[in-house]
Protein backbone atom coordinates (compact mmCIF):
# COMPACT_ATOMS: atom_id res chain seq x y z
CA UNK A 1 0.00 0.00 0.00
CA UNK A 2 1.39 3.41 -1.02
CA UNK A 3 2.06 5.91 1.68
CA UNK A 4 0.91 9.53 2.24
CA UNK A 5 3.73 11.98 4.07
CA UNK A 6 2.79 15.08 4.97
CA UNK A 7 6.50 17.32 5.20
CA UNK A 8 6.55 20.61 6.59
CA UNK A 9 8.96 23.48 5.62
CA UNK A 10 8.48 24.20 2.23
CA UNK A 11 10.09 27.42 2.01
CA UNK A 12 13.26 27.55 -0.33
CA UNK A 13 14.59 31.10 -0.17
CA UNK A 14 17.32 30.59 -2.82
CA UNK A 15 19.64 31.43 0.06
CA UNK A 16 18.74 30.16 3.33
CA UNK A 17 15.85 27.04 2.17
CA UNK A 18 14.16 24.98 4.71
CA UNK A 19 14.18 21.26 4.79
CA UNK A 20 10.85 20.34 3.21
CA UNK A 21 11.77 20.28 -0.28
CA UNK A 22 14.96 18.41 0.18
CA UNK A 23 13.33 15.47 2.76
CA UNK A 24 10.19 15.02 -0.37
CA UNK A 25 13.13 14.82 -2.92
CA UNK A 26 14.22 11.58 -0.51
CA UNK A 27 11.20 10.02 -0.41
CA UNK A 28 10.29 10.91 -3.85
CA UNK A 29 13.28 8.72 -4.87
CA UNK A 30 12.90 6.18 -1.88
CA UNK A 31 9.41 5.12 -3.19
CA UNK A 32 7.79 6.82 -6.50
CA UNK A 33 4.66 5.86 -5.01
CA UNK A 34 4.85 7.21 -1.82
CA UNK A 35 1.90 10.52 -2.20
CA UNK A 36 3.64 13.77 -0.72
CA UNK A 37 1.91 16.58 1.27
CA UNK A 38 3.46 19.53 1.84
CA UNK A 39 2.78 21.79 4.50
CA UNK A 40 4.23 25.67 4.07
CA UNK A 41 3.17 28.75 5.98
CA UNK A 42 3.44 31.02 3.21
CA UNK A 43 1.65 31.36 -0.20
CA UNK A 44 4.97 31.44 -1.66
CA UNK A 45 7.08 28.65 -0.35
CA UNK A 46 7.59 27.09 -3.52
CA UNK A 47 7.59 23.14 -2.13
CA UNK A 48 3.81 23.43 -2.08
CA UNK A 49 3.27 24.15 -6.10
CA UNK A 50 6.58 21.63 -7.02
CA UNK A 51 4.54 18.80 -8.84
CA UNK A 52 8.22 16.87 -8.97
CA UNK A 53 8.26 16.18 -5.44
CA UNK A 54 4.92 17.35 -3.89
CA UNK A 55 1.55 16.22 -4.85
CA UNK A 56 -0.64 18.50 -2.95
CA UNK A 57 0.33 21.75 -1.09
CA UNK A 58 -1.50 23.28 1.95
CA UNK A 59 -1.03 26.22 4.44
CA UNK A 60 -0.90 25.71 7.81
CA UNK A 61 -1.60 28.33 10.87
CA UNK A 62 1.45 29.99 11.81
CA UNK A 63 3.09 28.37 15.32
CA UNK A 64 1.75 31.82 16.96
CA UNK A 65 -1.63 30.76 16.47
CA UNK A 66 -1.01 27.76 19.00
CA UNK A 67 -1.53 24.28 19.10
CA UNK A 68 -5.38 23.87 18.94
CA UNK A 69 -5.49 25.59 15.40
CA UNK A 70 -2.49 23.53 14.12
CA UNK A 71 -4.46 20.33 15.37
CA UNK A 72 -7.43 21.45 14.11
CA UNK A 73 -5.75 21.94 10.61
CA UNK A 74 -3.67 18.59 10.75
CA UNK A 75 -7.27 16.94 11.46
CA UNK A 76 -8.47 18.78 8.71
CA UNK A 77 -6.33 17.66 6.15
CA UNK A 78 -6.10 14.10 7.42
CA UNK A 79 -9.71 13.49 6.57
CA UNK A 80 -8.84 14.47 3.20
CA UNK A 81 -5.35 12.91 2.36
CA UNK A 82 -5.35 10.25 5.03
CA UNK A 83 -1.46 11.33 6.08
CA UNK A 84 0.22 8.22 7.11
CA UNK A 85 3.58 9.76 8.52
CA UNK A 86 4.40 13.74 9.20
CA UNK A 87 7.89 14.84 9.27
CA UNK A 88 8.50 18.50 11.05
CA UNK A 89 11.21 20.16 9.16
CA UNK A 90 11.78 23.46 11.09
CA UNK A 91 12.50 24.45 14.76
CA UNK A 92 10.05 26.91 15.20
CA UNK A 93 7.57 24.40 15.12
CA UNK A 94 8.93 21.12 16.54
CA UNK A 95 7.85 22.04 20.30
CA UNK A 96 4.23 22.28 18.80
CA UNK A 97 4.38 19.27 17.30
CA UNK A 98 6.31 17.32 19.85
CA UNK A 99 2.98 18.38 21.91
CA UNK A 100 -0.05 17.07 19.79
CA UNK A 101 2.20 13.90 18.75
CA UNK A 102 -0.48 12.16 21.15
CA UNK A 103 -3.45 13.42 19.29
CA UNK A 104 -1.77 12.95 15.71
CA UNK A 105 -1.17 9.63 16.86
CA UNK A 106 -4.68 8.42 18.14
CA UNK A 107 -5.62 9.48 14.59
CA UNK A 108 -3.50 7.46 12.89
CA UNK A 109 -0.49 9.88 11.88
CA UNK A 110 2.76 8.54 12.51
CA UNK A 111 5.58 10.61 14.18
CA UNK A 112 9.37 10.11 14.86
CA UNK A 113 9.57 13.16 17.20
CA UNK A 114 11.93 13.85 20.13
CA UNK A 115 10.04 14.76 22.80
CA UNK A 116 9.51 18.29 24.89
CA UNK A 117 12.03 17.44 27.46
CA UNK A 118 14.62 16.50 24.38
CA UNK A 119 13.80 19.62 22.49
CA UNK A 120 14.66 21.34 25.87
CA UNK A 121 18.51 19.54 26.18
CA UNK A 122 19.18 20.85 22.54
CA UNK A 123 18.21 24.37 22.99
CA UNK A 124 20.98 26.78 21.96
CA UNK A 125 21.18 28.23 25.63
CA UNK A 126 21.18 25.09 27.25
CA UNK A 127 24.12 23.14 25.20
CA UNK A 128 27.08 23.48 27.75
CA UNK A 129 24.61 21.07 30.26
CA UNK A 130 24.43 18.55 27.03
CA UNK A 131 27.89 18.68 26.13
CA UNK A 132 28.62 17.83 29.78
CA UNK A 133 25.80 15.45 29.99
CA UNK A 134 27.21 13.70 26.37
CA UNK A 135 30.55 13.97 27.32
CA UNK A 136 30.90 16.77 24.17
CA UNK A 137 33.02 20.32 24.61
CA UNK A 138 30.71 23.18 24.26
CA UNK A 139 32.59 26.69 23.45
CA UNK A 140 31.72 29.50 26.32
CA UNK A 141 28.07 30.24 25.85
CA UNK A 142 25.63 32.33 28.00
CA UNK A 143 22.09 34.30 27.71
CA UNK A 144 21.78 37.82 27.28
CA UNK A 145 19.07 39.70 27.52
CA UNK A 146 20.28 43.30 27.68
CA UNK A 147 22.73 44.63 25.43
CA UNK A 148 24.58 46.52 27.95
CA UNK A 149 26.34 43.06 28.57
CA UNK A 150 28.37 43.60 25.66
CA UNK A 151 30.35 46.65 27.04
CA UNK A 152 31.04 44.73 30.20
CA UNK A 153 31.56 41.45 29.01
CA UNK A 154 35.45 41.61 28.43
CA UNK A 155 35.99 41.88 32.48
CA UNK A 156 34.05 38.57 33.28
CA UNK A 157 36.46 36.69 30.52
CA UNK A 158 35.16 37.39 27.29
CA UNK A 159 37.32 37.83 24.46
CA UNK A 160 36.35 39.70 21.17
CA UNK A 161 35.62 38.20 18.43
CA UNK A 162 32.85 36.43 19.55
CA UNK A 163 29.52 35.02 18.09
CA UNK A 164 26.17 36.73 18.95
CA UNK A 165 22.98 34.01 18.08
CA UNK A 166 19.06 33.84 17.91
CA UNK A 167 17.47 31.15 20.14
CA UNK A 168 16.06 30.07 16.95
CA UNK A 169 18.20 31.30 13.81
CA UNK A 170 20.72 33.30 13.18
CA UNK A 171 24.44 33.67 14.23
CA UNK A 172 26.78 37.54 13.57
CA UNK A 173 30.09 37.66 14.32
CA UNK A 174 30.66 40.40 16.47
CA UNK A 175 34.33 42.05 16.31
CA UNK A 176 33.77 44.53 19.28
CA UNK A 177 31.05 45.57 21.57
CA UNK A 178 29.18 48.10 19.14
CA UNK A 179 29.27 45.31 16.43
CA UNK A 180 27.97 43.28 19.33
CA UNK A 181 25.04 45.60 20.10
CA UNK A 182 24.00 46.20 16.65
CA UNK A 183 23.81 41.73 16.60
CA UNK A 184 22.02 41.91 19.67
CA UNK A 185 19.03 44.23 18.62
CA UNK A 186 18.63 42.72 15.08
CA UNK A 187 17.97 38.84 15.94
CA UNK A 188 16.21 40.29 19.47
CA UNK A 189 14.05 42.02 17.38
CA UNK A 190 13.49 39.47 14.99
CA UNK A 191 14.09 36.11 17.67
CA UNK A 192 13.18 37.47 20.70
CA UNK A 193 14.67 37.02 24.13
CA UNK A 194 17.44 35.44 25.25
CA UNK A 195 19.99 36.10 22.56
CA UNK A 196 22.76 34.15 23.04
CA UNK A 197 26.68 34.93 23.42
CA UNK A 198 29.38 31.98 22.36
CA UNK A 199 32.93 32.19 22.33
CA UNK A 200 34.74 31.93 18.69
CA UNK A 201 36.66 28.91 18.39
CA UNK A 202 38.57 29.13 15.75
CA UNK A 203 38.65 26.33 12.73
CA UNK A 204 36.72 24.18 10.14
CA UNK A 205 32.88 23.35 10.78
CA UNK A 206 31.66 19.71 10.34
CA UNK A 207 28.34 18.51 10.05
CA UNK A 208 26.34 15.20 10.73
CA UNK A 209 22.69 14.84 9.64
CA UNK A 210 21.60 11.91 12.12
CA UNK A 211 18.15 9.67 13.25
CA UNK A 212 18.25 9.20 16.35
CA UNK A 213 16.68 5.77 17.21
CA UNK A 214 14.34 6.93 20.74
CA UNK A 215 16.31 4.33 22.28
CA UNK A 216 19.82 5.76 22.31
CA UNK A 217 21.28 4.48 19.47
CA UNK A 218 22.35 6.50 16.30
CA UNK A 219 19.94 4.68 13.82
CA UNK A 220 21.98 6.59 10.58
CA UNK A 221 24.27 9.06 9.95
CA UNK A 222 25.51 11.23 7.08
CA UNK A 223 28.73 13.64 7.50
CA UNK A 224 29.51 16.58 5.36
CA UNK A 225 32.03 19.65 5.09
CA UNK A 226 30.49 22.67 3.69
CA UNK A 227 32.80 23.52 0.70
CA UNK A 228 31.42 26.93 -0.56
CA UNK A 229 28.63 29.52 1.41
CA UNK A 230 26.07 31.85 1.03
CA UNK A 231 26.26 35.24 2.37
CA UNK A 232 24.43 33.57 5.31
CA UNK A 233 27.18 31.36 5.76
CA UNK A 234 24.87 28.30 4.09
CA UNK A 235 26.55 25.49 2.50
CA UNK A 236 26.15 26.41 -1.22
CA UNK A 237 28.45 23.32 -1.55
CA UNK A 238 29.33 20.32 0.42
CA UNK A 239 31.09 16.84 0.33
CA UNK A 240 30.77 13.76 2.02
CA UNK A 241 33.25 13.05 5.16
CA UNK A 242 34.09 10.24 6.85
CA UNK A 243 35.22 11.56 10.90
CA UNK A 244 35.19 8.92 12.83
CA UNK A 245 35.03 11.39 16.26
CA UNK A 246 32.40 13.11 14.56
CA UNK A 247 30.50 10.23 14.55
CA UNK A 248 31.22 8.91 18.08
CA UNK A 249 29.76 12.40 19.06
CA UNK A 250 26.52 11.85 17.55
CA UNK A 251 26.57 8.66 19.20
CA UNK A 252 27.32 9.93 22.48
CA UNK A 253 24.44 12.51 21.79
CA UNK A 254 22.09 10.22 21.14
CA UNK A 255 22.68 7.93 23.75
CA UNK A 256 22.77 11.10 26.13
CA UNK A 257 19.15 12.33 24.80
CA UNK A 258 17.49 8.99 23.48
CA UNK A 259 17.03 11.79 20.41
CA UNK A 260 14.24 10.60 18.48
CA UNK A 261 14.14 11.55 14.80
CA UNK A 262 15.93 14.01 12.39
CA UNK A 263 19.01 16.11 13.58
CA UNK A 264 21.82 17.60 12.47
CA UNK A 265 24.71 18.55 14.26
CA UNK A 266 27.26 21.54 13.89
CA UNK A 267 30.75 21.34 15.21
CA UNK A 268 34.07 22.91 14.69
CA UNK A 269 37.41 20.82 14.70
CA UNK A 270 39.77 23.72 16.30
CA UNK A 271 43.49 24.19 15.16
CA UNK A 272 44.64 21.54 17.39
CA UNK A 273 42.18 18.66 16.16
CA UNK A 274 39.49 19.40 19.17
CA UNK A 275 36.04 19.17 18.18
CA UNK A 276 33.65 21.46 19.64
CA UNK A 277 29.96 21.01 19.58
CA UNK A 278 28.07 24.58 18.49
CA UNK A 279 24.65 23.64 17.53
CA UNK A 280 22.43 21.07 17.58
CA UNK A 281 19.26 21.19 14.80
CA UNK A 282 15.90 19.62 15.95
CA UNK A 283 15.10 17.85 12.58
CA UNK A 284 17.04 17.41 8.93
CA UNK A 285 18.87 20.00 7.27
CA UNK A 286 18.30 21.68 4.32
CA UNK A 287 21.27 19.73 2.62
CA UNK A 288 19.22 16.55 3.74
CA UNK A 289 19.31 15.45 -0.49
CA UNK A 290 23.00 14.39 0.04
CA UNK A 291 21.75 11.42 2.51
CA UNK A 292 20.10 10.17 -0.61
CA UNK A 293 22.87 10.88 -2.78
CA UNK A 294 25.16 8.45 -0.61
CA UNK A 295 23.11 6.26 -0.70
CA UNK A 296 21.95 6.80 3.29
CA UNK A 297 18.13 7.88 2.59
CA UNK A 298 17.79 9.20 6.33
CA UNK A 299 14.25 10.70 5.53
CA UNK A 300 13.23 7.25 4.25
CA UNK A 301 15.02 5.45 7.56
CA UNK A 302 12.92 7.84 9.82
CA UNK A 303 9.62 6.64 7.62
CA UNK A 304 10.31 3.77 8.44
CA UNK A 305 10.50 4.24 12.03
CA UNK A 306 7.89 6.19 12.36
CA UNK A 307 5.88 3.22 11.21
CA UNK A 308 7.05 0.90 13.57
CA UNK A 309 9.84 -1.20 11.32
CA UNK A 310 13.07 -2.80 12.72
CA UNK A 311 15.60 -1.44 11.17
CA UNK A 312 19.06 -2.25 11.37
CA UNK A 313 22.04 0.64 11.88
CA UNK A 314 22.60 2.21 8.32
CA UNK A 315 26.62 1.49 7.59
CA UNK A 316 28.86 4.78 7.46
CA UNK A 317 28.74 6.78 3.76
CA UNK A 318 30.87 7.20 1.78
CA UNK A 319 33.17 10.05 1.91
CA UNK A 320 34.25 12.69 -1.84
CA UNK A 321 30.06 12.90 -2.91
CA UNK A 322 29.28 16.47 -3.79
CA UNK A 323 26.31 18.23 -3.70
CA UNK A 324 26.20 21.71 -5.24
CA UNK A 325 23.18 23.40 -5.00
CA UNK A 326 21.36 25.85 -7.49
CA UNK A 327 17.83 27.77 -7.73
CA UNK A 328 15.01 27.07 -9.93
CA UNK A 329 12.16 28.39 -10.96
CA UNK A 330 8.34 26.79 -10.09
CA UNK A 331 5.68 28.19 -12.26
CA UNK A 332 2.66 28.50 -10.89
CA UNK A 333 -0.68 28.70 -12.51
CA UNK A 334 -2.76 32.00 -10.71
CA UNK A 335 -5.74 29.56 -10.14
CA UNK A 336 -3.46 27.49 -7.95
CA UNK A 337 -1.83 30.68 -6.27
CA UNK A 338 -5.48 31.77 -5.90
CA UNK A 339 -6.33 28.76 -3.87
CA UNK A 340 -3.35 28.79 -1.87
CA UNK A 341 -4.81 32.43 -1.26
CA UNK A 342 -8.06 31.87 -0.81
CA UNK A 343 -8.21 28.14 0.61
CA UNK A 344 -4.89 27.22 2.01
CA UNK A 345 -3.97 24.50 -0.59
CA UNK A 346 -2.45 24.58 -4.09
CA UNK A 347 -6.01 21.61 -5.60
CA UNK A 348 -7.22 23.80 -9.05
CA UNK A 349 -10.84 25.23 -8.77
CA UNK A 350 -12.36 26.97 -11.92
CA UNK A 351 -10.20 28.55 -14.00
CA UNK A 352 -9.85 32.43 -13.23
CA UNK A 353 -10.17 34.94 -16.37
CA UNK A 354 -7.46 37.33 -16.95
CA UNK A 355 -8.17 40.36 -19.24
CA UNK B 1 56.13 6.63 -10.27
CA UNK B 2 57.97 4.27 -8.34
CA UNK B 3 59.12 2.56 -11.03
CA UNK B 4 60.03 5.54 -13.64
CA UNK B 5 63.05 6.90 -14.56
CA UNK B 6 64.91 8.94 -12.09
CA UNK B 7 63.94 12.67 -12.16
CA UNK B 8 65.57 15.56 -11.53
CA UNK B 9 65.51 17.84 -7.83
CA UNK B 10 64.11 20.61 -9.69
CA UNK B 11 61.60 18.28 -11.24
CA UNK B 12 61.40 17.12 -7.43
CA UNK B 13 60.99 20.37 -5.92
CA UNK B 14 57.87 21.38 -8.02
CA UNK B 15 55.78 19.58 -5.41
CA UNK B 16 52.32 20.32 -4.22
CA UNK B 17 50.07 22.84 -5.87
CA UNK B 18 46.17 22.96 -4.32
CA UNK B 19 42.98 24.88 -3.88
CA UNK B 20 41.22 24.61 -0.38
CA UNK B 21 42.33 25.29 3.87
CA UNK B 22 43.05 23.31 6.91
CA UNK B 23 45.43 22.24 8.64
CA UNK B 24 47.72 19.58 9.49
CA UNK B 25 49.27 16.64 12.33
CA UNK B 26 52.63 16.58 10.41
CA UNK B 27 55.54 16.44 12.88
CA UNK B 28 58.42 18.31 11.28
CA UNK B 29 60.10 18.97 14.42
CA UNK B 30 60.53 14.92 14.75
CA UNK B 31 61.07 14.49 10.51
CA UNK B 32 58.09 12.01 10.37
CA UNK B 33 56.72 13.31 6.70
CA UNK B 34 52.96 12.11 7.62
CA UNK B 35 51.42 10.78 10.52
CA UNK B 36 50.59 7.15 8.94
CA UNK B 37 47.25 7.71 10.03
CA UNK B 38 46.67 10.49 7.90
CA UNK B 39 48.50 9.54 5.06
CA UNK B 40 46.70 6.43 4.40
CA UNK B 41 43.42 7.85 4.68
CA UNK B 42 44.21 9.87 1.56
CA UNK B 43 42.73 9.17 -1.50
CA UNK B 44 45.59 9.20 -3.90
CA UNK B 45 44.75 9.27 -8.31
CA UNK B 46 47.00 8.81 -10.92
CA UNK B 47 45.90 12.45 -11.96
CA UNK B 48 47.53 13.70 -9.00
CA UNK B 49 44.26 14.53 -7.38
CA UNK B 50 43.96 13.76 -3.70
CA UNK B 51 41.13 13.76 -1.51
CA UNK B 52 41.34 13.49 2.11
CA UNK B 53 38.17 11.58 3.46
CA UNK B 54 38.25 12.87 6.92
CA UNK B 55 38.79 16.92 5.89
CA UNK B 56 36.57 17.15 3.03
CA UNK B 57 39.88 18.88 1.39
CA UNK B 58 40.84 17.93 -1.90
CA UNK B 59 44.02 19.56 -3.81
CA UNK B 60 46.08 17.99 -6.51
CA UNK B 61 49.74 17.37 -6.28
CA UNK B 62 52.22 16.67 -8.98
CA UNK B 63 54.58 13.10 -10.13
CA UNK B 64 57.16 14.08 -7.50
CA UNK B 65 54.44 15.11 -4.90
CA UNK B 66 52.48 11.31 -5.59
CA UNK B 67 55.61 9.52 -5.30
CA UNK B 68 55.74 10.68 -1.73
CA UNK B 69 52.58 10.18 -0.52
CA UNK B 70 52.31 7.05 -1.85
CA UNK B 71 55.77 5.60 -0.21
CA UNK B 72 54.44 7.88 2.76
CA UNK B 73 51.37 5.26 3.19
CA UNK B 74 53.52 2.47 3.18
CA UNK B 75 56.45 3.60 4.78
CA UNK B 76 56.70 5.05 8.36
CA UNK B 77 60.30 4.82 8.67
CA UNK B 78 61.69 8.65 7.56
CA UNK B 79 64.91 7.28 6.64
CA UNK B 80 63.79 4.66 4.47
CA UNK B 81 61.17 6.73 2.75
CA UNK B 82 63.70 9.06 1.55
CA UNK B 83 66.20 6.33 0.64
CA UNK B 84 63.43 5.42 -1.45
CA UNK B 85 62.55 8.51 -3.22
CA UNK B 86 66.92 8.98 -3.64
CA UNK B 87 66.45 5.79 -5.52
CA UNK B 88 63.52 7.61 -8.12
CA UNK B 89 64.82 10.98 -8.52
CA UNK B 90 68.60 12.14 -9.61
CA UNK B 91 69.14 14.27 -6.51
CA UNK B 92 71.70 14.17 -3.41
CA UNK B 93 70.05 12.58 0.01
CA UNK B 94 70.45 15.99 1.41
CA UNK B 95 68.31 17.83 -1.58
CA UNK B 96 65.88 15.00 -1.12
CA UNK B 97 65.33 15.42 2.26
CA UNK B 98 64.75 19.71 2.50
CA UNK B 99 61.96 19.20 -0.26
CA UNK B 100 60.44 16.61 1.34
CA UNK B 101 60.05 18.31 4.42
CA UNK B 102 59.48 21.15 2.59
CA UNK B 103 56.52 19.33 0.93
CA UNK B 104 55.20 18.33 4.11
CA UNK B 105 54.93 21.77 5.24
CA UNK B 106 52.64 23.33 2.33
CA UNK B 107 50.76 20.47 3.02
CA UNK B 108 49.47 21.66 6.13
CA UNK B 109 47.22 23.94 4.74
CA UNK B 110 45.35 21.00 3.20
CA UNK B 111 45.22 18.21 5.27
CA UNK B 112 44.24 17.95 9.18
Amino acid sequence: MNLTVAITGMNARADNPGPGLAVARCLRESDAGTRIVGLGYEALDPGLYHRGYVDAGYLLPYPSHGEDALLARILELHQREHIDVLIACLDSEMLSFARIEAELNNAGIRTFLPDAQQLALRNKDRLPELGERAGLSVPQTQSVYQSAFFYGCEAEGWRYPLMVKGLFYDAKLAHNADEAVVAFQRIAAEWGLPVLVQSLVPGEEVNLAGVGDGKGGLAGAVMMKKRALTDKGKGWAGISIYDEELLQSAQRFCAATRWRGGFELEMLRDEKGGLHLIEINPRFPAWIYLSAGVGRNLPELQVKLAQGQRVLPLLPAPAGIWFIRYAEEVIVSLAEFENIIVRGETREAGELQCA
Amino acid sequence: MINAAKKTAAEFRETAAATGGGRTALKLAHQSIFPSAIARRLALSESGFVFDPVSGQSFTVNEAGLAVLRLAQVEEDVAKLLSKLAEQFDATAEEIKRDALDFAERLKDFIK
